[in-house]
């Protein structure tokens, strides 16, 4: 086909190829406004100051484990056990806030910390065993779930003691502290991958794995730092989310809105990165999870029942990577 | 020798002409039997552990109709697992057929063959979406996983509009009297999933489509050289798999009587596979050895509780299965390679 073009029609196609790249590179802030205002008119309660805090803070909570899942991906680690570092995490931090009375920096810092070993875990499991990350953090993820129920027993622990909530939602300058938290999650994330050296091994090793290794990137370890950013921010949130809610959450059922790593893939993808590493800008996730944030707020307030949001949700993945497999094809 | 495919079963016999360290036949060896020696093993562990409620012919009949529907599922679930194909939406696929059969059988007091029927379409349409995104080249996992979302949502939403609390209960007489039949004293899904296996079986070792599924699986690019049509393949493959594990999604909810969004024991399919040596990668794998694998998991969670272990205790021990599954299966693609 290619072959048979003119000069000129080949001019054309290439327009043409770039108007539909900028469109799909852009679409998404069109839609995310289309999608607010006419939320604005449909859903009733959307368009008043609390509900905008609400939907700012989902999207905070959403955006931070989105930021380390980026990074994850860029390394080409499809990391599925995020719903068991947040078990794990939240758990962690519901026990020894409320129930072992531990003062609030040292259970961030534990809970933080029990991210940080899930997310070495992976890295052994992933690295060491060889195996690809999409299946071994499918596997991690029962064994992390099992421990969060172990730790709680089966029980959803309830945080009656004062001071976390209080501390983490702190208003500064009018915002919920969880958003400046994402924002700051963001500032790093970007720093990481376009400043250092680090990044670019990053981006390398996402992008070219054999490639990497031939050309002295340290890759394996690369892979683990990945995971464990990507855990870390899963446990931030835990916390947050923990906070949020005054208990222990046990993640069993995810409606939008809420995070896991569907909503965290489906972000990453619709904020244009490769499936398979290597490519895509993590300021343009914000966007992404806003968009989703939005759209799952929006459905509750219509009333929409759990099953549709739910079929929503999936069709919203289905169409990311869909966008995701064409725009690697046009590039 | 290494289990696989003719040709890799080939490619050792002539690599074995070369002679192998002692060794690598001893690992071999591990690796292609470790799973009968464990699964006697565990047999003797817990007829050791409880003697007498272990070694009952009730705690037998427990292990079979366990095994029952989830071995019906795992027969396709390994020859879309050799087709190169790894499927995410069992438990979701299950829940949401037997969600769909429950409304309309119990609720809507349809008959029989319209509520199956009704469901079989549901199934097919879910098999054709997950082979419709592998053909636009996503990855299988991803493509089921995304279709599990929405068979997940489509469960609720029957949930939703029928206005049940969480689960629908499943007690007209014709279904309830199907799951529960027993054909010389032994319920009849346990014959039924021999059948699957043995269909199974003749299809994958003695069809022209079998060798095609192997080699798709082995070696995509070489098959499409070859004139298979891998996408076809890949559509009948996952649409059969869909079919049959919303059939045995309908008998375990026939069984409980109850009809719920999730289904338990479904979503072991992928470690029993892995244990009995079916490469995750494709290409590779016996289906009767699954059926091993099936066994030993089934006798775990009817020992374990036996043994009365506590629930997380349970959990943990089959995610490190799992875990250990996945390993296994690395270490013999490591082999395989070297």
């Amino acid at each position: 086909m290619l072959g048979r073009l003119t000069q000129g029609e080949l001019k054309i196609a290439g327009r043409r190829r770039e108007q539909l790249l900028f469109l799909m590179d852009n679409g998404i802030y069109v839609v995310t406004v289309l999608l607010f205002i006419v939320f604005v008119f449909l859903a009733p309660y959307f368009f008043t100051p609390r509900n905008l805090v609400n939907i700012l803070i989902s999207a905070s909570l959403a955006g931070i484990v989105t930021a380390g899942y980026t990074v994850a991906i860029l390394a080409g680690q499809i990391d599925t056990s995020t719903q068991g570092v947040l078990a794990v995490a939240t758990v962690t931090t519901a026990l020894l806030f409320e129930e072992l009375g531990f003062s609030l920096p040292m259970t961030v810092i534990f809970a933080l910390l029990a991210g940080i070993a899930a997310g070495l875990f992976n890295g052994v499991i992933v690295v060491n065993g060889k195996i690809v990350a999409f299946v071994a953090t499918l596997a991690t993820q029962g064994v992390m779930l099992a421990i969060a129920l172990f730790l709680s027993g089966g029980q959803t622990i309830t945080i009656a003691r004062e001071g976390l909530q209080e501390a983490v939602f702190i208003r500064v300058f009018g915002i919920p502290s969880s958003v400046w938290i994402m924002f700051f999650c963001y500032i790093v994330g970007y720093v990481l991958l376009t400043q250092t050296k680090l990044g670019a091994h990053i981006y390398a090793t996402g992008a070219d794995y054999r490639a990497s290794l031939l050309s002295g990137v340290p890759v394996d370890r690369v892979i683990r730092i990945a995971l464990v950013i990507s855990a870390l921010t899963a446990a931030l949130t835990a916390v947050l989310v923990t906070a949020r809610a005054k208990q222990s959450a046990m993640f069993g059922l995810a409606i939008a809105g809420s995070v896991d790593f569907v909503t965290a893939l489906t972000a990453v993808l619709l904020g244009g990165f490769s499936l398979f590493g290597g490519v895509g800008r993590i300021e343009r996730n914000l966007v992404a999870v806003l968009f989703l944030t939005i759209l799952g707020n929006g459905l509750q307030l219509m009333n929409v029942p759990t099953g549709i949001i739910l079929i929503v949700r999936g069709f919203a993945l289905v169409l990311a990577v869909i966008l995701s497999v064409l725009r690697a094809r046009m590039t | 020798m290494a289990s696989g495919s003719p040709v890799q079963r080939a490619y050792s016999r002539i690599a074995g002409g070369y002679g192998r360290s002692r060794n690598k036949q001893i690992i071999q060896f591990l690796l292609d039997n470790g799973l009968f020696i464990a699964f006697v093993l565990e047999l003797i562990l817990f007829a050791v552990a409880a003697p007498d409620l272990f070694i009952r012919s009730r705690t037998l009949e427990a292990i079979l109709r366990l095994s029952g529907p989830a071995g019906i599922v795992l027969a396709s679930y390994t020859i879309t697992l050799i087709s190169g194909q790894i499927d995410l939406s069992t438990a979701q696929v299950g829940g949401m057929a037997s969600l769909m059969f429950a409304a309309v059988f119990q609720l809507l007091e349809w008959p029989l063959g319209v509520a199956l029927a009704l469901t079989v379409v549901l199934t097919i349409a879910v098999g054709l979406l997950s082979s419709y995104l592998i053909k636009q080249g996503i990855p299988s996992f991803v493509s089921t996983l995304a279709v599990g979302v929405v068979c997940g949502g489509i469960g609720f939403l029957i949930i939703n509009l029928t206005k049940q609390p969480g689960m629908i209960r499943l007690v007209r007489p014709p279904l309830r009297d199907i799951a529960n039949f027993e054909v010389l004293g032994v319920p009849f899904v346990i014959p039924l999933m021999f059948v699957a296996y043995a269909i199974g079986w003749v299809v994958l070792n003695q069809t022209r489509f079998g060798a095609h599924i192997y080699a798709m699986g082995g070696n995509p690019a070489a098959a499409a050289l070859n004139g298979i049509n891998a996408i076809r393949i890949a559509r009948i493959v996952l649409v059969t798999n869909a079919v049959i594990t919303g059939m045995a999604g309908i008998l375990i909810a026939g069984r409980q009587l109850a009809a719920q969004p999730g289904v338990e024991g479904l979503g072991q399919s992928l470690t029993a596979a892995l244990f009995a040596g079916v490469a995750l990668s494709g290409g590779s794998g016996k289906i009767e050895r699954t059926l091993i694998g099936l066994l030993f998991l089934s006798t775990l969670t009817i020992g374990l509780g036996i043994l009365n272990v506590a629930a997380p205790v349970r959990q943990l021990i089959f995610g490190s299965a799992f875990v250990f599954a996945i390993l296994l299966d690395s270490i013999r693609q490591q082999l395989a390679s070297r």
